[in-house]
């Protein structure tokens, strides 16, 4: 049972060969900003010195950040293809992951990387169990965070990975299809970290929304009604304030977006998509289903590029205007 | 002879394509992103948050252009991919891909240009004969360009400044056109009259181009009716700017032909879609009676095919590159000294 592993998230390219889960050889590189020059002919070196090939290789462990944008896209790119081509399964660890479980503490353990955006952390328990995630706008309030809360002596600052322990945590991890190992940007984390469940506070920010996107918003939507039943749910992105939200019922396989709505202001920042992917990252259902106006171009472009694609016609719903149904499946 | 297939791999910019090509000129199957069919896939296209998502889709566009062919990947002859110029990010996504399928298939990887790509996309129409002269018109180049050869290129003339895509694009920008720039130009020009005095560039014997004079005339045209409190009026400056951008292509052609006695012009690169350009060409092709090749707007845009059909001759020269192989985000193609 040979793996290979993969991590090119930081400055430092590491490529790593087991078998039978003992550490064969590791290779460690400074990329010099060009991860495209050193990391396949790594691979390659580190199989050729073992005298094995790609397809000795039985399982492939990368590393899809977060970290260097560039980076990740290449190792993630390149993990997933030769698993895709080999037919071999393929298993993701976060960067901060890594370094968890690298470094034992008796305590919580508190592991961050840093970014033009910010700090990102995730704190973990001592046996490497996700608390929670969080993002920091500033180095200057992260510091006020870790103060608050006396964690100075928790924080992880060594890079090192301990490589017997990262193998035997990979043992636990189920293999994901080649297809759908991909990066984890800051970026996303970001937006989707800023949506959250309802309150009965929001209220007041999501009929303005909603009335400033449809007339008859008020009369349409009863949001205080139906918020207390248990199928249905409603979240919504606040950075500063409420900028959007979304509104949906969940029946058994199907999920229906019954609305979402995003501030004019802020529209085009990808916030109804984030919207959308927090769904369908918590929904138990397999499918999903819309309605929308057949003129709302913006709208209908914006669920295609997320993969709905129009299954069905209700004539003049809206008026003299049809409405398209879409439909995605998770 | 037996024949060639080559797969071809283009990430340069928002549309992550793969295409496979039978001896340089034949098409076999090309999947491009954007025109996958979501059902045949696992979970449908990924969703879009970030800008461009080559590494969450290429291997199911493979998976697609597979299908498609009948084929695998072990059944192709080489793997190229589009290494220069573009988008660094999206450039190295294809790049690392391709070096991945040619360490597990054992298959030699080709790096293409995005030129020749642009160029070789006229074999899909009509095979190149040569002696020819390749007028390259894109964001990055405009030359004359002779070609004795596959891949022996002697430039003619070039651009002093600017790039004509680039004026294009800058043009757009001060009429406040949205993106695309190019195409938008055309549509407002279709609608105006050439009714501004812009400069004529270039109103000489040369064969190079310059775009800089003619991109200032604009902005301060616009500038100082702004400043005088009038409209500008936005079809006829487009019409106006069109015309004489587009008027020097045409005749430093003209010169290049008749200076070079040419039987065959071919037209490459992303402004090659501009239909006044396709119009005046073939005009003044059918007046010097010369043979004119101008490959189909679906092969004007970026695309994996024509990658595939660049890469043949490579093939046939064992030009070959190695898993070292680095992206580069610019690249003058052709070698002025040549």
């Amino acid at each position: 049972m040979k793996s290979l592993f993969i991590d090119t998230h930081d400055a430092e390219i590491i490529i790593a060969l087991y078998d039978n889960k003992t550490l064969v050889e590791s290779s460690i590189k400074e990329s010099m900003r060009n991860h495209s020059d050193y990391t396949m002919p790594m691979i390659k070196d580190i199989l050729d010195k073992n005298n094995i090939t790609v397809h000795d290789l039985d399982e492939i462990i990368v590393v899809n950040g977060p970290g260097s944008f560039t980076g990740v896209r290449l190792g993630v790119t390149i993990a997933k293809t030769l698993a895709y081509t080999l037919n071999i399964p393929i298993k993701a660890i976060t960067s901060l992951e890594v370094y968890a479980l690298s470094n034992s503490k008796e305590t919580k353990k508190l592991v961050t990387i840093n970014d033009v955006k910010g700090v990102f952390g995730a704190l973990y328990t001592s046996d490497n169990k996700l608390i929670g995630e969080m993002f920091y706008k500033s180095n200057k309030e992260f510091q006020e965070y870790v103060e608050a809360n006396h964690y100075e002596d928790i924080i992880i600052n060594s890079n090192k990975i301990d490589f017997d322990n990262l193998i035997n945590y990979m043992d636990n991890i189920e293999p994901t299809v080649a297809h759908k190992v991909n990066p984890i940007y800051i970026k996303v984390i970001e937006a989707l970290k800023m949506i959250r469940e309802y309150k009965k506070e929001d209220l007041l920010s999501i009929d303005k929304i909603g009335s400033l996107i449809h007339d008859d918003f008020l009369n349409t939507f009863d949001i205080e009604n139906n918020v207390n039943l248990d199928y249905v749910h409603i979240y919504v992105y606040e950075d500063e304030e409420v900028f959007g939200f979304i509104q949906i019922e969940e029946h058994f396989e199907i999920t229906d977006i019954i609305n979402i709505a995003v501030l004019p202001s802020k529209q085009g920042n990808g916030i109804a998509s984030s919207l959308i992917q927090y769904v369908l990252n918590n929904t138990n259902s397999e499918k999903i289903l819309l309605e929308v106006r057949e003129t709302n171009d913006k709208a209908i472009n914006l669920y295609k590029k997320m993969g709905f694609i129009e299954i069905n016609r209700r004539h003049n719903y809206y008026g003299n205007e049809d409405a398209i149904i879409m439909e995605r499946s998770i | 002879m037996k024949d060639v297939i080559i797969l071809g791999i283009e990430s340069s910019c928002d549309e992550t394509s793969i295409s496979i090509v039978k001896n340089g000129y034949e098409e076999i199957a090309t999947t491009v992103l954007t025109q996958m069919d979501t059902h045949a896939l696992y979970g449908g296209v990924v969703p879009e948050i970030a800008s461009r998502m080559h590494t969450e889709n290429i291997t199911m566009v493979l998976e697609d252009v597979l299908k498609k062919a009948n084929m695998s990947v072990d059944e192709v002859d080489a793997i190229a991919v589009t290494y220069a110029p573009g988008l660094l990010g999206s450039l190295l996504v294809g790049v690392e891909f391709a070096k991945v399928l040619s360490l597990v298939y054992d298959k030699p990887l080709i790096a293409t240009h995005h030129i020749a790509g642009h160029i070789y996309a006229n074999n899909l129409v009509k095979r190149m004969e040569f002696p020819l002269l390749a007028l390259v018109v894109s964001g990055g180049h405009t030359e004359l360009v002779l070609m004795e050869d596959d891949y022996k290129f002697k430039v003619l003339g070039t651009t002093l400044d600017d790039a004509i895509g680039e004026c294009f694009d800058k043009a757009a920008r001060v009429l406040g056109l949205p993106y695309p720039g190019g195409p938008n130009v055309e549509k407002y020009a279709k609608l105006g009259e050439h009714t501004y005095d812009l400069p004529i560039p270039m109103n000489n014997d040369e064969l190079n181009f310059s775009f800089s004079g003619l991109k200032s005339a604009v902005i301060n045209l616009a500038h100082n009716e702004e400043q005088r409190g009038n409209e500008v009026r936005k079809y006829d400056l487009a019409r106006s700017f069109q015309d004489v951008a587009i008027d020097q292509v045409i005749r430093k052609t003209k010169l290049a032909i008749e200076q070079n006695n040419i039987k065959r012009v071919i037209v490459a690169g992303g402004v090659s879609a501009n239909g006044y350009l396709r119009d005046s060409m073939q005009k003044l092709c059918d007046e010097l009676d010369v043979d004119l090749s101008i490959p189909p707007l679906k092969y004007c845009t970026d695309n994996a095919t024509m990658i595939a059909c660049a890469a043949y001759p490579q093939f046939m020269n064992k030009d070959f590159t190695d898993l070292s192989l680095r992206a580069k985000s610019q690249e003058y193609f052709f070698n002025k000294n040549d």
